[in-house]
């Protein structure tokens, strides 16, 4: 097999700058591990440290797949908005086909979760300060036809599932929990 | 002392040929193209300044350095957008590589920080995997770059130390590890309970998984232990080079059915790409001369097709010898 110059130069990368590629190797370990230990002071004090390097490198990670527990709540977000004639419109997050749209509508799902949930829940990953610009965009979004938005309510639906071996039924009705209204006023969207 | 730098070397180091690279760096980038077009029907809503989640200004105190951090114009989000869809096109086929997977880099991050709620863990493995592909040699092998320099040795793979391949191997068994370990101190994953609250999501589902399965605790309970079992299998076993084949093919099987029954995104697509970087090297070139073999025959056997257009029974005998 015929190997070029530059091909034998860099099969001796052992030779070339080693310390420096293994430093560079320790420090990316030592990131890994700090962003993957398990909770307690131990944890925020290493991560604070870490932290700018570990967002720099887009290796901040925490591996929480379905975990600790899944939730087992079913979450749905709506947005009721009242116009200034009197109707009322509902605005869902769009969903697409399972196939191919589901990669589209993975990200509504992941930003409904924290659009929905507290951010003192049984899930933790509630971010409240999605509330009002979801509410902005969704007037904005609605004012285009029809009557001008005067507010917007978002609206947290679920229901939750009985674990398995206990139902039927499997799933608790749902109900619709109005958690944050925005009152427009002046401009039109 | 010697010994455990010898080792450390030997893992990182020791040269070997480019074929895994070049294939993880290949399906990578097709998964990378796919993850940006993905984004393009709500390009407005999430990363817009007038979309869903307010803008984040940039803070390098905690690492923020985003493209979009900086200005997220729509004329700066739709360039962003091309930027991305032409680096991914170009480390496909490997162009200008390096450059290429600094592209790449930048396009993920710059995404994912403007729009942080959007995003889960496929993602972010996507986003690790970017980070390590910088520092590879990635287009020393299957590549526009390759042939470029190297026209007539196109097919070779020069060996080169495989320590960034390597950083994204130990990625994928810190996943499963660490997964694990956060699912044990999970009530439903202790009982049994998970995959049966997993799979009963509605919100979640991508194609329903039969009732028999979600209502049953039998199931359920068996379901639960082998995903814990297979997650720390692959985790661990994956360094073992006997074991390697069936805890990935293990592994493989548990994301397929994660991707059938559920909305997680590329999350399984990014996990199955990774596991290529356990491809060793021999495997890696015994199936790119595969395929180039199959393309070989293809090639001869169009290049006999008859001026009506159909095959010739010697043809189809051609076809199925070997080549």
């Amino acid at each position: 097999m015929r190997r070029s110059i530059s091909d034998a130069v860099h099969a001796r990368v052992g030779n070339v700058r080693p310390l420096v590629i293994t430093a560079f190797i320790v420090v990316v370990l030592a990131s890994i591990a700090v962003s993957n230990m398990p909770d307690g002071r131990a944890y925020s004090a290493a991560y604070s440290v870490a932290e700018p390097l570990l967002v720099a490198t887009g290796l901040d990670q925490r591996w929480r797949i379905f975990a600790p527990n899944p939730r087992s709540e079913i979450l749905y977000l709506e947005a009721r908005v009242v116009r200034a004639d009197g109707s009322v419109s509902t605005w869902r997050p769009p969903t697409s086909n399972p196939l191919i749209g589901s990669y589209r509508d993975s990200h509504w799902r992941k930003f409904v979760e924290h659009a929905v949930l507290q951010p003192d829940g049984r899930f933790g990953y509630g971010w409240p300060y999605l509330w009002r610009t979801i509410a902005l965009y969704v007037a904005r979004l609605e004012g285009q036809h029809g009557s001008r938005p005067v507010s917007v309510t978002l609206i947290r639906r679920t229901a939750t599932e009985i674990p398995p071996g206990k139902g039927p039924p499997y799933l608790t009705p749902f109900h619709s929990t109005p958690y944050y209204t925005l009152a427009l006023t002046g401009a039109r969207g | 002392m010697r010994k455990l730098s010898s080792a450390w070397s030997g893992f990182w180091f020791s040269p070997e040929p480019t074929s895994t690279l070049a294939i993880f760096r290949i399906v990578f980038a097709a998964l990378t193209f796919f993850w940006t077009l993905s984004l393009l029907p709500d390009l407005w809503a999430f990363f817009a300044p007038d979309g869903v989640e307010p803008p984040h200004p940039i803070d390098l105190a905690h690492g923020d350095w985003g493209v979009l951090n900086l200005v997220d114009t729509r004329a700066v989000v739709l360039a962003l957008f091309i930027v991305l869809l032409v680096g991914s096109l170009a480390l496909l086929v490997g162009f200008r590589t390096r450059l290429a997977s600094i592209v790449v880099f930048v396009g993920i991050v710059s995404f994912m920080q403007r729009t942080p709620s959007i995003f889960n863990a496929g993602d972010v493995l996507i986003r690790a995997c970017a980070f390590f592909l910088m520092f590879a040699p990635a287009g020393d092998a299957l590549s526009l770059d390759r042939l470029r320099r190297n026209r007539d040795s196109f097919w070779e793979f020069p060996s080169r130390a495989p320590w960034a391949l390597r950083l994204i191997q130990v990625q994928v068994s810190v996943l499963y590890v660490a997964s694990v370990w956060e699912k044990l101190h999970g009530a439903a994953w202790r009982n049994g309970t998970a995959v049966s609250l997993s799979l009963g999501l509605q919100d979640f589902q991508r194609f329903a998984a039969p009732g028999f399965i979600v209502h049953s605790l039998v199931i359920s309970t068996v379901l639960t232990y082998l995903t814990l079992a297979v997650e720390l299998m692959v985790g661990l076993l994956v360094w073992n080079r006997a074991a390697r084949p069936l805890v990935l093919a293990l592994g493989a099987s548990m994301h397929l059915s994660i991707d059938a029954g559920l909305r997680v995104g590329f999350f399984s697509e990014a996990v199955l790409t990774a596991y290529l970087a356990f491809l060793s090297p021999a495997a890696a070139t015994a199936c790119v001369t595969a395929l180039r073999r199959q393309r070989s025959r293809f090639a001869r056997a169009r290049w006999r097709l008859s001026p009506a257009g159909e095959h010739t029974a010697v043809d189809v005998e051609a076809c199925s010898g070997d080549v």
